[in-house]
């Protein structure tokens, strides 16, 4: 295990890896740092440039992107309540309060530093936690994976979605898309209708970018001509943000540093079980930490209205799934979240492909990346410290210009991958999809992750079935298979009640 | 007939012309069709769960209110010059389709100041082409014609 730690690190440490690292921190704390942009728009336009990047280098710059983003996401939450990402709405019910007290500064530091801090210690859980893993998931065969990736992508589905069934219904899309092209096991064409182009099956970078990229750029543009025709294009965040003289409003203070830790490592208790669990995202996260925060504290009054351990809570939450996220993608071959599904992109562009052998074939690729996300902490720390009196500008970056220029980075990203031109309709396509989809609410990243696993749960799948002589028994008298099942069943079950609950 | 359902209705069509006429023609073979039937009945299935659950929850309606006539003629003239921008790069290369989107889209969604929607598109096009093709070696579509 020795070796296997210092050939990671040996692999890491080099200077272009670190750039590529710093670069993509500092890139994710400014897009995340505008509002409607965020981390997975900064990993989606940056995808594609990582195929011309070695492995190391481009799971570190998608690691400090994802990060970075992260952390800027709470930048205009705090000074604006306009939250970058939706896991940092749950940041603005405290850190908003406090700006408005004159207590920006204070409230961006204790952001960084619970972010960070979780993240480290999630980093950690991977670390120690990855390796066993991988080591039960030796045990499964194509049965229990199928099983497995079902579940999984229920989950996804069901926890993930305003709506469980159009959730479902989201998964099916994702699979039915990922069967365009040739046939994984006989490479018979499948719906490309004459197409040469459709042969080679429908690749992720278009279709990432179409559906993330484009279809929010659509959804932006539309928000402006609305808020044009009702003469309101007065900047939402011409306020400016309330500052006072004293320095100490500007500074967490030791004290104040322990007296969040409790905050901070229930954060980490919380998000990293939730992260380890596919489909739970960032936002459950925040949300159930800054819960159980408030609970727990002595002033639960004070939430709300600018407790730091509420800025604290809610950033530890949801940056402690970074690290366990990892974890079903690395052992498993499953991402546990759309960010996870497009380093899952990534290193399948690279010729990795994770899963149960991944330990055994590339043992020193878990260290690599367990030194690169703590590298991608250090820089976010550093600099996202530098950054934090400065980036506050970057909130006011006019949309009427943005969109149109993330529109043509769309574009760039989606040629650079292939220089096929095709790409271009596919995401055209997918970006008209895509906002149609938001529209009537059918969630989009499980479309998504479904359409990056399609292939494998196929394949696993039809294995099964020539196992077994085409019976489907075979998914319900293996033991571990038949949990999944009934894991499966259970956790729609309870989806199911907890959301007439919550309508009651 | 409320949103929900008449997405229901339209997905139940999408897989009826999947079942009965795309895969028998697209697909050959039973165990090349085996996945694709597997997704398609999974939609079907949820699909069946969202028809029966619009009959009981009602959805909200998509916010329309504070769109006019004008404003929705501009959202989809964005639209159609982004088309028009993707399909005319194969001719004229990728700089005067997206020169041209840049400018015309800005202008649509409130830029006022020329000087802006000139300089915004040409300095933009000028860094991504000593970024992207000169620095990072990515090759841009040329077109046919330029």
């Amino acid at each position: 295990m020795l070796e296997n730690i210092a050939a990671g690190m040996d692999m890491v440490l080099q200077l272009d890896n670190i750039l590529a690292s710093m670069f993509g921190v500092t890139i994710g704390i400014i897009m995340g740092a505008i509002p409607g942009l965020s981390d997975i728009t900064a990993i989606c336009l940056l995808l594609p440039f990582t195929f011309y990047l070695k492995p190391i280098a481009a799971i570190a710059m998608l690691m400090g992107l994802s990060k970075g983003g992260n952390f800027g996401g709470s930048i205009p939450a705090i000074l604006f309540n306009v939250p970058g990402t939706a896991q940092a709405v749950v940041t603005s019910y405290d850190g908003y309060p406090l700006t408005k007290q004159g207590k920006s500064g204070k409230a961006l530091k204790m952001a960084l530093y619970a972010s960070t801090m979780a993240d480290t210690l999630s980093d950690f859980i991977l670390f120690f936690l990855a390796a066993p893993v991988a080591t039960v998931a030796l045990m499964i065969g194509p049965p229990e994976y199928t099983m497995l990736v079902i579940f999984s992508l229920v989950v996804i589905g069901v926890a993930g979605s305003e709506n469980f069934v159009k959730g479902m219904m989201a998964i099916g899309m994702g699979l039915f898309l990922s069967v365009i092209g040739l046939d994984p096991v006989t490479a018979k064409p499948r719906f490309t209708f004459g197409s040469i182009e459709l042969s080679a099956g429908l690749a992720v970078i278009p279709i990432v970018l179409g559906l993330f990229v484009v279809s929010e750029a659509f959804r932006q543009m539309e928000l402006i001509l609305r808020e044009k025709s009702s003469r309101n294009l007065n900047n939402r965040y011409q306020n400016q943000v309330k500052k006072t003289d004293n320095l100490s409003d500007h500074r967490v203070s030791l004290a104040e540093f322990k007296h969040c830790l409790p905050a901070i490592f229930g954060g980490v208790g919380i998000g990293s079980a939730l992260g380890a669990i596919p489909g739970i995202g960032t936002t459950v996260a925040a949300y159930l930490s800054y819960t159980y925060t408030k609970r727990a504290s002595k002033h639960p009054e004070l939430f709300g209205k600018g407790a730091l351990e509420g800025v604290a809570a809610a950033e530890a939450g949801n940056n402690a799934v970074v690290g366990p996220n990892l974890i079903p993608l690395i052992t498993l071959g499953i991402p546990g979240n759309l960010a996870a599904a497009l380093i899952l992109g990534a290193f399948m562009m690279q010729g990795l492909i994770p899963g149960p052998l991944f330990m055994q074939q590339y043992a020193p690729m878990l260290y690599a990346l367990f030194t690169v996300l703590i590298i991608s902490n250090v820089f976010t720390f550093t600099v996202g410290s530098l950054f934090v009196n400065y980036v506050r500008h970057l909130t006011y970056v006019p949309k009427r210009i943005l969109y149109p220029i993330v529109i043509v980075f769309a574009i760039v990203g989606s040629y650079v991958f292939r220089s096929n031109l095709f790409d271009l309709i596919v995401m055209f396509t997918f970006g008209v999809l895509g906002y149609i989809f938001v529209k009537i609410k059918i969630p989009i990243t499980p479309i998504l992750v479904s359409f990056i696993l399609g292939e494998i749960l196929e394949k696993r799948m039809r294995q099964a079935l020539i196992i077994s002589g085409g019976s489907f028994t075979i998914f319900f008298t293996k033991p571990i298979s038949l949990a999944f099942f009934l894991l499966t069943i259970f956790v729609v079950l309870f989806f199911i009640r907890e959301r007439k609950k919550s309508r009651i | 007939m409320n949103r929900d359902q008449k997405i229901g209705i339209i997905i139940l069509i999408f897989c009826i012309v999947i079942w009965f006429f795309v895969i028998p023609a697209q697909v050959a073979g039973r165990r090349e069709s085996f996945f694709p039937r597997f997704t398609t009945i999974w939609i079907l299935i949820s699909n069946f769960f969202l028809i029966v659950q619009s009959w009981k929850v009602v959805p909200n309606k998509i916010s329309y209110e504070l769109l006019d006539k004008k404003t929705i003629f501009q959202f989809i003239a964005i639209v159609f010059i982004f088309l028009i921008c993707i399909l005319t790069i194969d001719f004229l290369g990728f700089f005067i389709p997206t020169f041209l989107f840049l400018v015309i889209t800005m202008s649509v969604l409130g830029v006022r100041d020329w000087r802006v929607l000139i300089l915004v598109p040409l300095v933009l096009l000028l860094s991504i082409h000593f970024l992207i093709e000169k620095l990072l070696v990515f090759p841009l579509p040329k077109g046919r014609i330029f």
